[in-house]
C-alpha cells in the first residue's frame, strides 16, 4: 500500500510524515522546505508505505518542486492520497483539495494546525464538512503529534473514501469539457473530467502527459486550442485559470459558509509586532548583522573553540597515548601502529575536533530555519539579491549552503525563474560551508589571535560579496531581459520546539560525523600511505614520499600565490573530494601531534599574507565531489556543472593571488 | 490607481492585473488575488523592494514592479465600509 502526502507548502506536510513514520525528515517554517519525494514505512500498519511530496498550491506546477508533485498525482502508483489542509487557511488550501477531489482517487483529508485556528476564532463543523466534501476528514496538530493515531487507524478506509466530487463548471466550460474527454487516452489515473479541466486550463505537464498517451495527438491539440479560444472570447479574458479558479472559489465559500463559523472579531497576531522591527527597513538589515555576528561569536569565540580546543588536546593527548599503549600491550608493531598513531588519528581527530563548532553552526541555522525569520531575510534583501540578477529567495538556498553546498543546490528548486535558479546554483560553492569552516578556524586560531569571529564573519561575507559580483557578470552577459518573480508567503512567527531544534541539528551534524568515519577515515590512510611509500619503496621520508612528489608539481604553479609548498599543493588536492580533507591532510604531512606544534609549522610554511591568501583560495576554489555531483543531478548539463567546477578555480586563482602580492606590496 | 501607490495600512480594491507575466498572474490566482479582491498593504520596502501584502488572512509579498501591474482601487474607511468591513472580516480569518 503506498499513500501520498501532498498539500500546501507549509501547511506541516513533512511534520505529520515524521509522526507516521516515525522518521525524522528536514522541516522548517517556509514554504519550499520540501523539494523532493521522501519515502517511509507507515507505524503500525504493515507493509504500508508513506511519501511525502514537496508543497503545491495548485496541480499546475510552476517551479521544479512543484513539478514533482503533479507528476506524482498522474503517474503514480499509490493506493491513495493524505491531503493536509491549514485549517487556518482554508480557503486557499481547498483550492487544492477540490482539484485533487476532482481527480476522484481514494483520498483523506487531514485539517492540520488546528491549534492556529483556534487561536484565530475558527470553529469548523467537521461532519457537515465530510458531508459536503464527501471524504473522511481527521484533525490534526502535526507538531504535537496530535491527531496521528486517529490517521493511522482511520488509513485503510483511504481505500473505501473515492470522492464522488463533481464541481458544475457552468454550461459552456462543461460542453467544451465533454468535447474533449473522449479524445483522452483511456490509460489515465483518476477521472478523465479532471484532466480536461486542466488542459483547458493550460496545464503544460497534463497537457505533455496526454499528447505522449494519446492515439490522435493532433486532433487532440486541435480541438484544445479551439476550446480555450472559445472559452477565451465567452467569458472575455485571457486567462482561463481565472475563470476555474473562481468558480472553485465560489464552491469553497458556500462551503466554508455552512461549515464555518468565527467566534473572534479581531485577532491580534505577535507576528506584526515582530515584523515592524525585523522588516524595518534601517533596523532590519542592522538587526540581521548582529545576529549573524552573534552567532558567528557564540560558535567561534565564545563556546565553540574552547570546546573544539578541549576535544582536540584530547585526541592528540590522552588518546593518542591510550592507543599507543595498547598497541604496545598487544605488541602491535610497524606500519599499523604507523598508520593508526600518524595517519588515522591525526587526520581524522583533526576534523573530530570541529564537531562543536560545526553543530552550534548547523543549531543556529535550524533556529532561524524553523522561527520564520529566514523568509524575512529573503524579503530584507530581495531588491538587492535583484540588482544582481538573482532572486530574494536565492538566499535560503545561501544560508544553507553555510552547512553544506550539496542539499543548498537542491534547494534552489523553488525558485521559480531558471535563470535566477541557475546563477544561484553557479554562485552556491562560494558559501562557506561547515567543511571549509574546519580550514578558517585551523588557519584563524593560529594567525588571528583576537576578534577571531569578525574575521570568520569577514570570510562568510567576502563569499557572500564575490557571489553577488559573479551573479552580476553573468547576469549581464549570459541573461538578460528575463521575467522574473519574487513572490514569497511570510509564514507567522513561532517558537521553535526544542525537540525539532535537536533533530534537525543532529541530522544536519551527522552527515559530518559520518564523513569523518568513512571518507575522511580512507582519505587519511590514503595519504598516510603515500606519505611513507616512495620511489624508493616504504619508509621513505615524508618529503622523498610519492605525496611530495605530486604536491611539488601543484605547489610550483601555487607559488605566485604565496602558498607554493608541496604541503599545502597536497591539502588543496585532496580538498577537491571534501574540504575537511585539508584538515586532515595537513595534520598528517606536517607530522604534528599537538596544536601547539601544528601552530608553529604553521607559521613556519605560511606567512599572515600567504595564510590570508589561502584561506581565501580555499574559500573560492572548486566544489567538493558532492556538491559536483547534486550539480549535474539538478542541471542535468555537462557542459553546466564542468563550468562550475573550473571557473572558481580561475577565480580563486586571481583573487588569491592579487590578495597576496596587494599584501606583500604594502607589508 | 496602482497598488504601489496605496497607502500602508490602507486597503484597497483590485481592480485589474495588468500583465504578461503569466507566473505572477498564477501565484496571485492561487493565493487568491483576482479582480474585485480586497488586500491590505502591510509594508513597502525600501528602494522600491518588495510590497508586502494581507488578503484572506495571509500575508505574502510581491516586487515593487509587479504591484504595479496590479490596478486597484483604495478603499475609504467612509466610502465603502460597510460593503468592505464584511468581506474583510469574512477573507481575513479563512
Amino acid at each position: 500500500m503506498e499513500i501520498g502526502l501532498i498539500g500546501n507548502p507549509n501547511t506541516g506536510k513533512t511534520s505529520l510524515f515524521n509522526s507516521l513514520t516515525g522518521s525524522y525528515e528536514y522541516v522548517g517554517n517556509w514554504s519550499g522546505v520540501t523539494v523532493e519525494k521522501k519515502i517511509g514505512k507507515l507505524l503500525s500498519v504493515k507493509n504500508a508505505t508513506l511519501i511525502d511530496l514537496p508543497g503545491i498550491y495548485s496541480t499546475n506546477p510552476i517551479s521544479k518542486d512543484e513539478s514533482i508533485s503533479t507528476n506524482y498525482l498522474i503517474n503514480g502508483t499509490y493506493d491513495g492520497l493524505i491531503n493536509i489542509v491549514d485549517s487556518s487557511q482554508l480557503s486557499r488550501n481547498l483550492q487544492l483539495t477540490l482539484s485533487i477531489l476532482e481527480l476522484g482517487v481514494p483520498i483523506m483529508i487531514v485539517l492540520n494546525m488546528m491549534d492556529v485556528a483556534k487561536k484565530r476564532g475558527i470553529n469548523i463543523d467537521l461532519q457537515k464538512f465530510e458531508k459536503m466534501i464527501g471524504v473522511k476528514i481527521i484533525k490534526s496538530i502535526a507538531r504535537k503529534d496530535y491527531g496521528v493515531n486517529d490517521i493511522l487507524n482511520n488509513i485503510n478506509l483511504i481505500d473505501n473514501s473515492k470522492g464522488t466530487f463533481n464541481l458544475y463548471y457552468g454550461k459552456e466550460i462543461e460542453l467544451s469539457i465533454n468535447k474533449l474527454m473522449p479524445l483522452l487516452p483511456t490509460s489515465l489515473v483518476g477521472h478523465r473530467k479532471w484532466y480536461a479541466i486542466q488542459c483547458l486550463e493550460g496545464n503544460s505537464i497534463i497537457i505533455n502527459h496526454i499528447l505522449r498517451n494519446c492515439s490522435n495527438k493532433i486532433v487532440f491539440y486541435d480541438i484544445l486550442t479551439m476550446q480555450q479560444k472559445e472559452l477565451k472570447n465567452y467569458y472575455k479574458t485571457n486567462n482561463l485559470k481565472t475563470i476555474f479558479m473562481k468558480i472553485r472559489s465560489n464552491h469553497i465559500d458556500k462551503i466554508l459558509s455552512s461549515c464555518v463559523t468565527i467566534n473572534k472579531s479581531i485577532y491580534l497576531s505577535y507576528t506584526k509586532y515582530i515584523d515592524t522591527i525585523i522588516l524595518n527597513n534601517y533596523l532590519g538589515p542592522f538587526l540581521f548583522l548582529t545576529i549573524m555576528l552573534l552567532v558567528f561569536k557564540i560558535t567561534f569565540e565564545w563556546v565553540g573553540s574552547p570546546l573544539s580546543n578541549i576535544i582536540d588536546s584530547y585526541i592528540r593527548g590522552d588518546f593518542s597515548t591510550i592507543i599507543e599503549n595498547l598497541f604496545q600491550m598487544l605488541r602491535v608493531e610497524g606500519w599499523v601502529v604507523d598508520s593508526v598513531l600518524n595517519g588515522i588519528i591525526p587526520g581524522v581527530g583533526g576534523v573530530i575536533s570541529f564537531v562543536p563548532q560545526v553543530f552550534l553552526l548547523f543549531f543556529f541555522i535550524s533556529l532561524l530555519e524553523d522561527s520564520g525569520y529566514m523568509v524575512r531575510i529573503a524579503v530584507l534583501f530581495d531588491r538587492l539579491m535583484q540588482y544582481f540578477g538573482l532572486n530574494g529567495k536565492s538566499l535560503i538556498p545561501m544560508i544553507i549552503g553555510f552547512g553544506c553546498n550539496a542539499p543548498a543546490v537542491m534547494a534552489t528548486r523553488t525558485i521559480e525563474n531558471t535563470k535566477e535558479r541557475l546563477l544561484t546554483i553557479l554562485v552556491l560553492p562560494f558559501m562557506s560551508c561547515s567543511a571549509r569552516l574546519t580550514v578558517y578556524a585551523m588557519f584563524v586560531s593560529v594567525f588571528f589571535t583576537k576578534n577571531q569571529a569578525v574575521i570568520f564573519l569577514s570570510l562568510y561575507i567576502i563569499g557572500i560579496v564575490l557571489a553577488l559580483v559573479i551573479a552580476k557578470t553573468f547576469s549581464n552577459i549570459l541573461f538578460q531581459n528575463e521575467n522574473t518573480i519574487f513572490w514569497f508567503e511570510l509564514p507567522p512567527y513561532r517558537i521553535p520546539h526544542v525537540k525539532t531544534l535537536i533533530r534537525t541539528t543532529w541530522e544536519k551534524g551527522k552527515g559530518f560525523i559520518e564523513k569523518a568515519g568513512t571518507t575522511i577515515f580512507l582519505g587519511s590512510l590514503l595519504i598516510w600511505f603515500s606519505g611513507v611509500y616512495g620511489p624508493s619503496g616504504y619508509g621513505v621520508p615524508i618529503e622523498n614520499s610519492y605525496i611530495a612528489l605530486i604536491g611539488s608539481k601543484i605547489g610550483d604553479m601555487l607559488s605566485p600565490l604565496g602558498f607554493g609548498t608541496w604541503q599545502a599543493g597536497v591539502a588543496l588536492l585532496t580538498g577537491f573530494v571534501a574540504k575537511e580533507i585539508i584538515v586532515s591532510t595537513m595534520n598528517i604531512v606536517f607530522q604534528t601531534n599537538n596544536t601547539l606544534q601544528l601552530s608553529e609549522v604553521l607559521n613556519q610554511n605560511f606567512t599572515f599574507s600567504s595564510a590570508i591568501s589561502f584561506l581565501i583560495f580555499v574559500l573560492l576554489y572548486v566544489p567538493c565531489l558532492a556538491t559536483i555531483a547534486t550539480i549535474i543531478k539538478e542541471t542535468k548539463s555537462l557542459t553546466i556543472t564542468v563550468f562550475s567546477a573550473i571557473y572558481p578555480l580561475i577565480i580563486a586563482y586571481i583573487i588569491s593571488f592579487l590578495i597576496y602580492q596587494t599584501l606583500v606590496f604594502f607589508s | 490607481m496602482r497598488l504601489v501607490n496605496v497607502k500602508v495600512g490602507s486597503h484597497a480594491k483590485v481592480i485589474e492585473i495588468k500583465t504578461n507575466n503569466t507566473i505572477l498572474i498564477q501565484r496571485l490566482l492561487e493565493f487568491g488575488i483576482s479582480e474585485n479582491c480586497s488586500i491590505k498593504v502591510v509594508k513597502k520596502m525600501a528602494f522600491n523592494g518588495p510590497v508586502i501584502l494581507e488578503s484572506w488572512g495571509q500575508t505574502f509579498c510581491i516586487r515593487h514592479e509587479d504591484a504595479i501591474c496590479i490596478l486597484v482601487k483604495e478603499l475609504e474607511i467612509d466610502g465603502d465600509w460597510s460593503n468592505w468591513k464584511s468581506e474583510y472580516r469574512k477573507n481575513i480569518f479563512i
